[in-house]
């Protein structure tokens, strides 16, 4: 999968050591250093993803995503120091895509630009029936089957497994996942999440103790992994 | 003992007071007299017993009643034998004359208590007067007290000069126990301690002493032992000792109250500080280590894609951003050295081309392409100090020159010195630092408000001043000598340098 990258980061040592990795993969990149040019530069050009370093010289990391999820819908990926979970959720829910804590290797920021990119096209082309690993799903007839053997989802755990086929390979953050499943207005404890996510685990992963699936995010949320696709990033 | 008697130097005052009032109450009939017979001679004018009546009135307001019955009854003799006919001679004319005696008799006797209680209420009224003055001294002393132990000592000398002689301040430990605020355990020291552990407020005790529990917050601070004086004004006294035993508690709450500020500011300075150290190492750890982390990983996959320049590049930023951790770590240290006040500089002989030089090459090694020029005369003096350490302190400020000055621009090191100092100067053509910040840039983890420039700990220029003070020297930030720019000056005073010697 190629594309055109922006990436919006004021150090230009770590801009030097991402670009040959991203144009071997096949993508173009384009850079630069704080928040107005970055502003300035998504509306002028057309890219497939963004890259923003929250801590930017002029403006705050995440005023620039929230300014630029006002006319684009380009996906975003962070980067962000590995402790800020505030800071994380923020982003994420002023609409960045993902993120990516640093440091990184190469190949971590391959796979959330991969995904953050699929989801993008998995959006446009929705499928009733779909195949992840063991997991086999037809949302229309609301039937699943792990490893082959047929499980009933309630209606809350298919509109979250829903929300995370869409998303396969992103992060869902607690607020997302409250707004897929029981809608955007109500008040939802962090708690029924994490029950709702708990018994769906027990429903599709093959040993719920060691998800292989439904990943989490410490502090952030949970990542829905393609577990073929996360193996071929990380080698 | 007769000849003592009656040297009036020997007498009390009260004494003394008699004696004057009754030589005065002699002399102010014969006065009387004599004004009676100017006003009977000049103007005709016969009124002898107003005018007698008048030295028992004066007699009475100003010695009270027992002069004043002595002033009457000589009165009545003089006026009897001087202006009553026959004149000259005591001789009893009547009716009159009893009617005469008993008037001045009763007009002494009447006007004299009435002085008298006068008398006793302008005494008592002074003794007000003495106290709110004592009283204000105290508590406007108590408003500049600095230290508890002040404050208990005047506690105790404005109890002494207001109240009573015998007046002492004993302040309460920690444990429970008693000392005075001079001398070590008195003989009080028992009872003082049931006192203060019976938790009442105040006591009489043996020899007339009486204590009083001075408490802050609840909890017994201090006791001031007293002896009430017998007799006059004793309730003001009491109210006296209250109030400045009040004064001395507020004031013990106050200072506790900010000492305990002092700490808690010093909590949140150590807070702040443990904050930028945190930021600081997520920033400058981090991005280095992912610059590294990108590149080695990028290598790693891709490698044999990359042309060989690519490789090259690669590498060679995998290389600078070790050297940059290491400086940032380097640097973490020496700052922990000097907070924690472990630097022990040498004192060699340092000669200040040298280190200039050393630092011309570092900079070279580290940054080719940017300009350093070194403006220092031959013959400028050797400092005494540690020459690394100095070299640290030059390399840091010309290392934020560098990240602040443009790529092109010129960076100049120099030195110059008179027969009290040398000063080593670094000044460069970057933005310059405004006024109002230039004395924070030697702060801890101080950055610029509104930089663009994040690069760094803000940990550079701090060590610098630290380096620089432990030898001695003392370092400031002025404008660059064109106006722009920044000149960071290091100034080593020589005469110290010799006496180090």
């Amino acid at each position: 999968m190629t594309g055109r990258l922006l990436i919006v980061d004021d150090e230009p040592q770590i801009v030097r050591a991402l670009r040959p990795g991203l144009l071997a993969a096949g993508y173009e990149v384009d850079s630069v250093g704080d928040g107005r040019e970055a502003l300035q530069t998504i509306a002028a050009g057309a890219y497939d993803a963004i890259i923003v370093d929250l801590g930017l010289p002029d403006m705050d990391g995440k005023d620039v995503i929230a300014r630029a999820r006002e006319w684009t819908d380009t996906p975003i990926v962070v980067l962000s120091a590995r402790h800020a979970e505030e800071e994380k959720i923020a982003a994420l829910d002023l609409g960045a895509n993902d993120f990516v804590a640093k440091p990184f290797g190469i190949g971590e920021l391959m796979a959330r630009l991969r995904a953050v990119l699929r989801v993008r096209g998995a959006r446009a082309a929705m499928t009733d029936k779909m195949s992840i690993g063991h997991l086999d799903i037809d949302f229309s007839n609301r039937r699943m089957k792990v490893a082959g053997k047929e499980v009933r989802p309630s209606p809350r755990e298919l509109r979250l497994l829903r929300a995370f086929t869409q998303h396969i390979g992103a992060v869902l953050t607690h607020k997302q996942i409250v707004a897929a499943v029981w809608g955007g207005d109500e008040h939802v404890e962090t708690q029924f999440v994490r029950v709702l996510v708990g018994n769906l685990r027990q429903k599709v992963e093959i040993d719920p103790a060691r998800p292989s699936l439904i990943i989490t995010e410490p502090g952030v949320g949970y990542r829905f992994i393609d577990p073929n696709e996360e193996s071929a990033a990380s080698s | 003992m007769i000849r003592d008697a009656l040297d009036w130097r020997t007498w009390s005052p009260k004494t003394r007071r008699q004696a004057l009032g009754l030589a005065v109450g002699l002399m102010l009939p014969l006065g009387s007299a004599l004004i009676a017979n100017a006003l009977d001679t000049y103007l005709d004018v016969r009124a002898p017993s107003m005018t007698f009546l008048v030295s028992v009135l004066l007699a009475a307001i100003w010695f009270g009643r027992r002069i004043a019955l002595a002033t009457a009854l000589f009165a009545f003799f003089i006026y009897n034998f001087y202006l009553t006919e026959p004149r000259n001679t005591f001789g009893f004319a009547g009716w009159e004359d009893v009617l005469t005696l008993l008037i001045f008799v009763g007009t002494a006797v009447l006007i004299g208590g009435l002085a008298g209680n006068l008398h006793d209420q302008r005494a008592r009224a002074q003794t007000q007067v003495q106290i709110f003055s004592g009283l204000f001294a105290v508590s406007r002393d108590m408003a500049d007290q600095r230290d508890e132990e002040g404050a208990l000592a005047l506690l105790e000398a404005g109890v002494r000069q207001v109240v009573a002689p015998s007046a002492v301040v004993f302040a309460v430990t920690a444990d429970g126990g008693v000392r005075g605020l001079e001398r070590g355990p008195s003989d009080m020291d028992s009872v003082l301690r049931v006192f203060v552990e019976s938790g009442a407020a105040t006591v009489d005790v043996s020899r007339g002493w009486r204590l009083q529990m001075l408490r802050v917050s609840g909890a017994p601070a201090a006791v001031l032992a007293w002896q009430p004086l017998a007799g006059a004004a004793s309730a003001e006294h009491n109210i006296a000792v209250q109030l400045m035993v009040e004064l001395a508690a507020n004031t013990l709450e106050r200072l506790r109250y900010s000492r305990r500020q002092v700490e808690l500011d010093a909590i949140a300075a150590t807070d702040t500080l443990r904050t930028a150290l945190m930021s600081s190492m997520s920033h400058d750890f981090r991005t280095p280590l992912s610059t590294i982390l990108t590149s080695a990983s990028s290598l790693q996959t891709y490698g044999d894609q990359f042309n060989p320049a690519t490789r090259a590049d690669l590498l060679a930023s995998i290389q600078e951003e070790a050297e940059r951790l290491n400086r940032f770590i380097g640097n973490i240290l020496d700052m922990t050295r000097l907070d924690a006040g472990a630097l022990k500089p040498r004192a060699d002989w340092i000669d200040l081309l040298e280190v200039f030089d050393n630092v011309k090459e570092r900079v070279a090694k580290r940054s080719p392409g940017r300009s350093l020029r070194i403006v220092a005369p031959a013959a400028v003096p050797a400092i005494r100090g540690d020459a690394l350490l100095l070299e640290q302190a030059v390399l840091n400020v010309v290392e934020n020159a560098l990240v602040h000055a443009p790529a092109d621009s010129e960076i100049r090191l120099g030195a110059e010195y008179s027969e009290r100092a040398v000063r080593l100067w670094v000044e460069d053509d970057g933005p310059g630092v405004p006024a109002s910040e230039r004395s924070q840039i030697f702060d801890k983890f101080h950055r610029l408000k509104g930089t663009q420039n994040t690069q760094g700990a803000g940990l550079g220029l701090a060590i610098s001043k630290g380096f620089v003070e432990a030898m001695q020297g003392g370092v400031r930030a002025l404008n660059g000598s064109d106006g722009r720019g920044l000149r960071v000056e290091f100034e080593f005073p020589l005469h110290a340098a010799l006496e180090n010697s």
